[in-house]
């Protein structure tokens, strides 16, 4: 066999190797556009509902972060570790108040260049004052944007509060070309007060992007790396307009924004206690862009012409 | 018998990994011995990045107060005072510590402290937004402890916000750019390309910057993963000298691999620079060696090698306090090089011997 033969067949074996590899490696590459935020959880309780986090993208190893929870019993905690950087074979370890509670290699949504957001219930693992959240990280260049919890505590001598809480990860970003994304709480009550939490990650301050909740700005440059690199948790006072309310995230300026976390809280009209939580969905794996798999083509089709004509 | 050498050399530099400082986790600093309470400051905590250096104009960076107790005995009602210096911003996080803050005044009370049992405070510090030298600060620390006060100082470095370095940056690079396109204009280099070579260029720009840049994703080698890309991009260009034989190819192809980034992924005209930064080093060696196009396999060495050392400083002395404002530590940029460097030589051999084949012809 001469030469040429054996690099025409070394490229279509290349070839091959690189159409096959997304299948063996699991997520990668670019992971996709991601999940917009939807509701996981939501209910009526006689409490309060915590929601707090920080702080950014420090490169800390383990990466700390202290919840003061108010008096009551934890009826539902979510822990939200989003993370920078995440590639197959990337994982997390995660300890509340010195209990190890997960060991994660899968995160539960991931996007774009690996932007990757790790949830985690931690009802039985908190308690009513002080805790302290741990995430030791095994990723190489990366690490966790901060740590957000949302949890629901019990107060009977509190009025019943309605709440959502909508999670998801979705890329909005120049590369995939996507704009703005919508998240919805459904049975709102019209002109009620209700405070709106959203966490953000990989927005940059004085990239200006727009916030709406029933299309009334909220809030610009939201993601502005408020409370640390890369990492927002914004709140503010809303009032829904009508039975089903919509948050919509605007990029505007923003090269990647990745709305993660949005939890709403209202007065209730009910006095009837629930927790109703929600089958979590699941993200398409990663797929091979299509400059990838044309380009691949047309260098293949190159080395195959070059060795035919010799 | 060179793979062998190749395989010798891989191990060196996993073995030089393993021993590199930072890779295992860091000891916090501990405060005078002289003291019987230890007391210091920890800016920023990422390992990778330069110590008791800030970039102005960046946002929040963590930072830690170690109090530990070497002693032998108790120590009781510590409180640590914290003066933060003029200029920096402080927030402070819910810690298991009472910590107040007035002004640029931190107070923490941290209470009794058995011996060898240790503390720490958690402060996220914001630099200025800018400032028009590089200045040092300091962090002033006081603990004070029924057995004594302890008192001392932490110097933190600011560096100037790089904003007009941003600006310099892009237009030194578009000038660069301009001054390179008059350039071949004027000396009909351009005429010397055929269809065919530009081709060429364009292609295997195209799986630089399309295919080595998405697979390189799909890896995860931890701390070699800039061999993933730095070895094959560095075959191609040579490939690329060897094919094409003409003057400015590979400051075409990495501008091209630029343009084509933009287009698919959406990179920014700013990284103009250290695409053409790359790309001219290797076509100034090629006038430097009398129009060797990689054309021996010591010269295909030398491109690779340079081409990654060139690409690795403008990056990390450059690109990363501009972009990204950041400052790595001079250990990290090293090991980077020395990934840099690997890549080159491994890149130079195997794109040679490809080349030759591709040719169809040894010189």
């Amino acid at each position: 066999m001469n030469t040429g033969n054996k690099i025409l067949i070394a490229g279509l074996l290349g070839a091959g190797v690189l159409f096959l590899l997304p299948f063996f490696s699991g997520n990668g590459g670019w992971q996709g556009d991601g999940i917009p935020p939807y509701t996981i959880a939501e209910g009526v309780v006689r409490g309060e509902i915590h929601v707090d986090g920080g702080h950014g993208y420090t490169g800390e190893n383990p990466y700390l972060q202290y919840f003061e929870l108010p008096s009551g019993e934890v009826r539902y905690a979510r822990l939200y570790v989003p993370v920078w950087n995440y590639d197959s074979g990337d994982s997390i370890r995660v300890t509340v108040n010195g209990n190890e509670i997960a060991i994660r290699q899968e995160p539960d949504y991931v996007s774009a260049w690996g932007i990757a957001l790790y949830c985690l219930d931690a009802n039985t693992s908190l308690r009513a004052g002080l805790n302290e959240v741990s995430v030791l990280s095994e990723n190489p260049g990366g690490g966790p944007y901060g740590i957000t919890l949302a949890s629901v505590s019990e107060n009977s001598s509190l009025p019943p509060v309605r709440f959502w809480i909508n999670e998801g990860n979705y890329a909005l970003t120049y590369t995939n070309k996507k704009d703005s994304v919508t998240s919805t709480f459904k049975g709102t009550s019209p002109g009620k007060n209700a405070s709106l939490y959203a966490m953000l990650v990989a927005g940059t301050e004085g990239e200006r992007d727009e916030l709406y909740f029933d299309s009334v700005n909220i809030g610009s440059d939201v993601g502005s790396s408020a409370q640390g690199k890369y990492f927002d948790l914004y709140s503010v006072l809303v009032s829904p307009k009508g039975m089903e309310s919509t948050l919509c995230f605007e990029r505007g300026d923003e090269g990647y924004l990745h709305p993660c976390v949005a939890v709403l809280v209202s007065d209730s009209e009910s006095d009837s206690e629930f927790l109703k939580l929600h089958e979590q969905k699941t993200a398409k794996g990663g797929q091979v862009p299509l400059p990838v798999i044309i380009v691949s083509l047309l260098a293949c089709l190159a080395v195959v012409l070059r060795f035919r004509r010799k | 018998m060179k793979y062998g050498r190749i395989f010798i050399l891989i191990l060196v530099l996993v073995l030089a990994v393993s021993w590199a400082p930072g890779v295992s986790a860091s000891e916090a600093v501990s405060g005078s011995s002289a003291s019987s309470l230890g007391c210091s400051l920890e800016i920023p905590l990422d390992n990778n990045l330069a110590p008791d250096v800030l970039v102005a104009g960046h946002s929040w960076e963590r930072a830690r107060v170690n109090i530990e107790n070497p002693g032998t005995e108790p120590l009781y009602n510590i409180t640590v005072f914290i003066k933060v210096p003029e200029g920096l911003e402080t927030d402070l996080s819910t810690q298991p510590y009472l910590i107040t803050k007035e002004g640029q005044k931190i107070t923490a009370e941290i209470g009794d402290l058995a011996p060898g049992q240790s503390a720490s405070l958690l402060l996220d510090v914001k630099p200025p937004a800018s400032i028009e030298f590089k200045k040092q600060v300091a962090f002033t620390l006081q603990a004070v402890y029924s057995e004594g006060v302890q008192k001392s100082e932490h110097k933190v470095s600011i560096i100037p916000p790089p904003s007009w370095m941003t600006y310099f940056t892009i237009l030194a690079s578009l000038l660069l750019f301009v001054g390179i396109l008059a350039a071949i204009k004027h000396s009909g280099a351009l005429d010397l390309f055929s269809t065919v070579d530009l081709i060429t260029i364009a292609l295997l720009a195209a799986v630089i910057a399309v295919v080595f840049r998405y697979l390189s994703k799909l890896i995860n080698l931890g701390w070699f993963d800039g061999l993933v890309i730095a070895i094959p991009t560095v075959v191609l260009m040579v490939v690329a000298l060897q094919l094409v034989r003409k003057p400015g190819t590979a400051t075409l192809l990495f501008t091209c691999v630029l343009l084509i980034s933009m287009v698919v992924w959406g990179s920014h005209i700013m990284w103009l620079g250290f695409y053409l930064a790359e790309g001219v080093v290797v076509d100034l060696q090629v006038f430097l060696f009398r129009m060797d196009y990689a054309d021996r396999r010591l010269t295909a060495v030398i491109y690779g090698v340079s081409r990654g050392v060139v690409s690795t400083l403008v990056f990390y002395m450059l690109y990363a306090p501009v972009e990204w404002k950041i400052s790595y530590a001079p250990w990290y940029i090293g090991l980077q090089l020395a990934f840099a460097c690997a890549g080159g030589l491994i890149g130079g051999l195997l794109g040679y011997d490809t080349a030759v084949k591709m040719s169809g012809a040894r010189l």
